[in-house]
């Protein structure tokens, strides 16, 4: 299973890096292999926050390619498998630190089954939203703005607890 | 940093960047996260619905002989993505063989067993339950509680056997056993001669009296053993201990008691227990096997304790035990100790004080040096003293440097009765 969290984090720093490349950005296909390969070795040596660190280095680069105009299918598909990654890690993680575990392939299967269901639903949303062709002016900012505020007082209440 | 935390910064760092450039593939770039953040809300757990069961293969042991627990545990509510179940064994238990937790996927109605073992000196422990984590399938939510599985296990404290501790009570009860009696009868040890009645046995005749007085026969009297009431007392009191680092001195006073129950109890006598600490703690006295269970059971929730009514013997609630009994006190004794004692031989109680020797056990302790040798010096002439006065007013003394074994010292002192 630790090959599964590596194989992700190499298809989505390949996926970023050749968005990067297509783009003829080095610069950001440079930072995005390095970004990865740390996170690698971050597995590798069992590092503690390696994932949380990989995540954010990964999905920052994702989002700076955002702004500059690379393919976002590429983008949002790297951004699911970095998910996907950085979850399978937590999750192996937890699972070697406590105590021994009964019918293992149960307890992988259930995770595995549910992460695809709530990834692949996440994939379509968002292809859906690429592909919905709209003008995004004040008024979706606005309402957004106002949905975002609402959420973080949620979850300003939801760490205080 | 939390996981749901982090998660939450990103889709909020990315939803602001989104608003500040009007760039909507940033709030896309959101979405497979809030998606993976709203399916773990979704699905976190929220009460804790299993029931929890243990069995020990068994609940009274020898010292560190190993116990297995079994747990057994039933999911009684929803499906559980991942559960953690931590037992908690008691404090001063060791886990021998065995793991005190797993981790498992519990759909509703299912049920987990696993076993373990532990091993823990002398006393009383007890279980209250196993630490449940649950966790939703995506890991963000966990929520953690105590599922009651309650059990108590005791052990019990070494015995050492011992050949015979000779005691000689005023007063004996009226089944046979091997204390002196003070009367006439059928025994081993000679008592006195008289005259020849009818029915006496032929065989007592005794013929170098008789051969004196040829109108008359006489017979050979014998000292007839009986059983007799034994109190045995043991000094719970917090200051009268002494901590070294071998352990404690009340560690070893217990063993004792438990052997010196052990052996009155085999020889037939009616043995009662009194723990005198921060409460009194009194098993009526009895025969046999049954009463040695009670007692070795008693000394195995034995604790020590401080109260202030209980600080000197003064308390002793002399009335429990028979007139003219004989009292075992096991104590290393403090400076006040002594009067008490000799009012309760007074007032006519045989009196065996074992004493455990504090001064030695803490000896060990320290380091060398003229200020230690010469305090050490001073501590061994006040208990000297002290002890002393005991003797001097008739009560046996044992004092017992505990690196010794207790039945080495026992023997050379107890299993012979002389008269001071």
């Amino acid at each position: 299973m630790k090959n599964l969290v590596s194989v992700c984090i190499v298809i989505a720093m390949a996926s970023l890096a050749l968005a990067y490349g297509w783009a003829s950005l080095w610069l950001g296909s440079g930072l995005t292999i390095a970004a990865g390969l740390l996170w690698l070795a971050g597995e590798r040596l069992t590092w503690p926050g390696w994932p949380d660190l990989g995540l954010v280095a990964l999905l920052a680069v994702a989002g700076v390619g955002m702004t500059q105009a690379l393919p976002a299918g590429w983008l949002l598909g790297s951004n699911v498998v970095t998910l996907v990654a950085w979850d399978l890690a937590h999750f192996e993680r937890r699972l070697n630190v406590e105590h021994p575990i009964l019918e293992e392939a149960r307890l992988w299967q259930a995770h595995l089954r549910q992460l695809a269901g709530v990834v692949g639903l996440g994939l379509l949303l968002g292809w859906l939203a690429l592909s919905f062709e709209t003008a995004f002016g004040l008024v979706w900012a606005i309402g957004l703005g106002l949905l975002a505020i609402m959420g973080l007082g949620r979850l300003i209440r939801a760490v205080r607890s | 940093m939390s996981r749901r935390l982090l998660l939450s910064l990103i889709i909020y760092g990315l939803v602001l960047a989104g608003l500040a450039t009007l760039n909507r593939g940033l709030l896309v770039l959101a979405i497979p996260l809030v998606v993976y953040l709203a399916a773990a809300l979704l699905d976190r757990p929220e009460t804790i619905q299993l029931q929890a069961s243990r069995s020990l293969s068994e609940n009274l042991l020898h010292p560190n002989q190993p116990v297995e627990v079994t747990l057994t545990v039933t999911n009684a509510g929803r499906s559980l993505a991942e559960v953690v179940l931590t037992d908690e064994p008691p404090a001063g238990t060791s886990v021998i063989k065995g793991e005190i937790g797993l981790v498992a996927a519990l759909p509703a109605g299912t049920t987990v067993m696993w076993r373990y073992t532990i091993a823990g000196g002398r006393g009383s422990y007890r279980f209250t339950g196993l630490q449940a984590a649950i966790r939703d399938r995506l890991g963000m939510f966990t929520i953690k509680g105590l599922v009651a599985a309650p059990g108590q296990f005791l052990v019990l404290p070494e015995i050492i056997r011992l050949r015979r501790v000779e005691i000689r009570p005023r007063q004996t009860r009226v089944y046979s056993g091997q204390i002196p009696a003070r009367q006439g009868g059928a025994g081993v040890e000679f008592f006195g001669v008289r005259e020849y009645q009818p029915g006496d046995p032929l065989r007592w005749v005794n013929a170098a009296a008789s051969a004196r007085y040829p109108d008359s026969l006489f017979i050979t009297e014998f000292e007839q053993e009986r059983v007799a009431d034994v109190g045995l007392i043991l000094d719970a009191r917090h200051q009268s201990d002494a901590r070294g680092a071998a352990g404690s001195l009340f560690e070893h006073a217990i063993r004792a008691t438990a052997s010196l129950a052990d052996t009155f109890l085999s020889a037939g006598n009616r043995v009662g227990l009194f723990i005198y600490g921060a409460y009194l703690d009194w098993t009526l006295p009895g025969y046999g096997k049954v009463q040695r269970q009670r007692i070795l059971q008693a000394l195995a929730r034995a604790e020590l304790g401080e109260g202030q009514v209980f600080e000197t013997l003064e308390h002793l609630p002399t009335r429990l035990f028979p007139a003219h009994s004989q009292l075992v006190l096991v104590s290393p004794l403090l400076k006040e100790d002594p009067d008490m004692l000799i009012r309760l031989r007074a007032h006519g109680y045989r009196l065996l004080v074992i004493s455990p020797n504090p001064v030695s056990f803490e000896r060990k302790g320290m380091g060398s040096g003229r200020e230690v040798d010469l305090a050490m010096r001073l501590a061994y002439l006040e208990r000297s003293i002290l002890l002393d006065k005991l003797r001097q007013a008739d009560i046996r003394v044992v004092d017992w440097p505990v690196d010794t074994p207790f039945v080495e010292a026992a023997h050379a002192t107890l299993s012979r009765f002389r008269r001071l």
